[in-house]
């Protein structure tokens, strides 16, 4: 299983398109730091700031978790794959490990770069307002879980779809709709909404005095839903990938 | 099953959307036997080599390798097995030795020194290192025959493995396998390159439509030499000869050239109809035997 992982990182790393991403991300960050440099910043607040690009993230995630089987078929790779003495059920999911990983290395990266590049240019001084490395690490929290569910039910379009440039766009577009559906729904305070997915992944919801989507909706609640998506989306990936004729 | 046979299909059926692609298919292959899977496109020749690799799920039947079923033990039986499906499609971004690292590491134990091995034994040392994206069709058709190599298996399984191989790769080939074969290794091969599969194999399955319809033996002599060969005989007087072998013979199946006859024969005969020109004195400057080929064979199965 280890060995496998490793083959996946070695097929997502040797990419020129995973570097120009970290690229970008790291190029953003300093772009940022540029236009705030004459504000009284801390690099604590600019840490702060750096940590919304996790939408980037969430981009990068999509990209990655939506091609990683399927561009397997779109090149014809899967045939050299699926040949070898290894159930396809290790095989899907070391893919879905070294997604998992490439998300953490990009969400360490993130935080790193911000402290640097703050440090940089705001310089080591605290600041007056009250934000603290907790509330920072947190945010890294929260989007954390964001992340892992957008990746997961990419991952699920990867494992349903022969075309990487179909799997990708689809999960961009349910990705970017999600939000203005749970808008929607929470403006006409439809009950079921909160049986949504995008209803229950962000969990800042229930912290800082914030108001939940729907009402009714608890902690437990969302994590329960949680749970059961990302147990159906694997479900569906792996029943798809391990039944499927492979006729590329 | 026989203790000799490495591969073992039985009545296997496959239908997709209700279309019988393949249909109750048996046939074995035998240790170090080169076997050939001969059929016009379409025929079922890939779809029954994704069904023996797991690429395909059976619809009935059985495939049993090295005693192993593949439905009951996918992974121990894939152990034995090595092949190229199609097109030998490569990571294109990695260079040929990553390519070959990463299918070393999905199975155990194999050596830094094996894939040098392989690497050196298709001749790619020099390009190894190099982008995938970089090489000829050729040189990605060896680099396929490396990584099924890998792992030294029992069975190899090449689908149209001549495709985008010259002449002299095809003949490098060619004498490779054999070489396998003297070592034990069994191959199938797909192909519709019928004078190929002549040259290459000891058995030949020909299928059509879904079924096999003959299986014909390449190494058993005295099937060749039951044959009835094209002669033609290149002489100095064609009519004299031509009407004298004709009445001591009685062939029916003769033709008149300007510079000779032909007719069918057998292998023996020739010696016989070369005598009694020689007896009425006529000068011979060459006899011509053309075997009737397998794709004459072939032709007339499935036409």
């Amino acid at each position: 299983m280890l060995n496998l992982v490793q083959n996946e990182n070695m097929k997502l790393y040797l990419r020129i398109r995973t570097w120009i991403m970290v690229g970008l991300l790291v190029l953003i960050q300093i772009i940022f730091a540029f236009f705030l440099e004459n504000t009284v910043f801390s690099w604590l607040a600019f840490a702060d700031v750096s940590s919304y690009l996790t939408s980037i993230i969430a981009i990068y995630a999509i990209v990655t978790a939506s091609s990683i089987v399927a561009s397997e078929f779109s090149s014809g790779t899967i045939k050299m794959l699926l040949i070898r003495p290894v159930s396809r059920t290790k095989i899907l999911m070391s893919k879905y490990i070294s997604v998992l990983l490439y998300i953490s290395f990009l969400l360490i990266l993130n935080l790193l770069t911000s402290f640097i590049i703050g440090f940089i240019f705001f310089g080591s001084a605290s600041a007056s307002n009250d934000i603290t490395l907790g509330t920072v690490l947190q945010n890294y929290g929260f989007t954390s879980i964001e992340l892992l569910m957008t990746a997961t039910f990419a991952f699920m379009i990867s494992s349903l779809f022969r075309s990487s440039v179909l799997s990708i766009i689809l999960s961009f577009i349910i990705h970017f709709f999600s939000s203005t559906v749970v808008l929607v729904l929470s403006q006409f305070n439809y009950t079921y909404g909160k049986f949504f997915l995008y209803s229950n992944t962000d969990l800042r919801q229930y912290f800082y005095g914030n108001q939940t989507n729907f009402e009714g909706m608890t902690l437990t609640f969302s994590i329960f839903i949680l749970i059961v998506y990302f147990v159906l989306f694997h479900f569906v990936s792996l029943y798809a990938f391990k039944k499927r004729d492979v006729v590329v | 099953m026989t203790q000799s046979s490495v591969l073992e299909v039985k009545n296997v059926t496959k239908k997709i959307n209700n279309k019988t692609i393949i249909d109750q298919i048996s046939f074995s292959v035998n240790r170090g036997e080169i076997y050939g899977f001969l059929g016009p496109n379409g025929a079922g020749k890939t779809t029954t080599i994704r069904m023996i690799v797991g690429l395909m799920s059976l619809g009935e039947g059985d495939i049993i390798i090295n005693g192993t079923s593949i439905s009951k033990n996918f992974e121990k039986a894939m152990h034995s097995v090595g092949a190229i499906v199609e097109n030998p499609e490569m990571y294109k971004f990695l260079s040929g030795y990553q390519n070959l690292v990463h299918y070393a590491r999905m199975i155990p134990g194999i050596s830094k020194a094996r894939i040098l091995e392989v690497t050196k034994l298709i001749g790619l040392e020099d390009r190894i290192h190099d982008k995938v994206k970089r090489y000829s069709l050729g040189m990605r058709q060896r680099l396929g025959i490396a990584q099924a190599l890998l792992h030294k298996p029992s069975l190899l399984i090449l689908d149209e493995p001549t495709n985008g191989l010259d002449p002299a790769g095809i003949r490098e080939l060619r004498d490779y396998l054999r070489q396998l074969a003297n070592e034990g290794i069994s191959t199938l091969v797909s192909s519709h390159l019928l004078s190929e599969m002549e040259l290459m194999c000891d058995r030949v399955a020909i299928i059509k439509e879904g079924k096999i319809i003959d299986v014909k033996s390449l190494k058993d002599s005295s099937e060749h030499r039951e044959l009835q060969n094209k002669v033609i005989f290149e002489v100095n007087q064609p009519k004299k000869g031509f009407d004298i072998i004709k009445e001591k013979f009685e062939y029916k199946e003769m033709k008149l050239l300007e510079n000779g006859f032909v007719l069918l024969l057998k292998r023996e005969e020739i010696p016989k109809v070369n005598q009694s020109l020689v007896k009425e004195e006529i000068l011979i400057y060459s006899i011509n035997s053309t075997s009737k080929s397998l794709e004459d064979q072939f032709l007339e199965l499935t036409n």
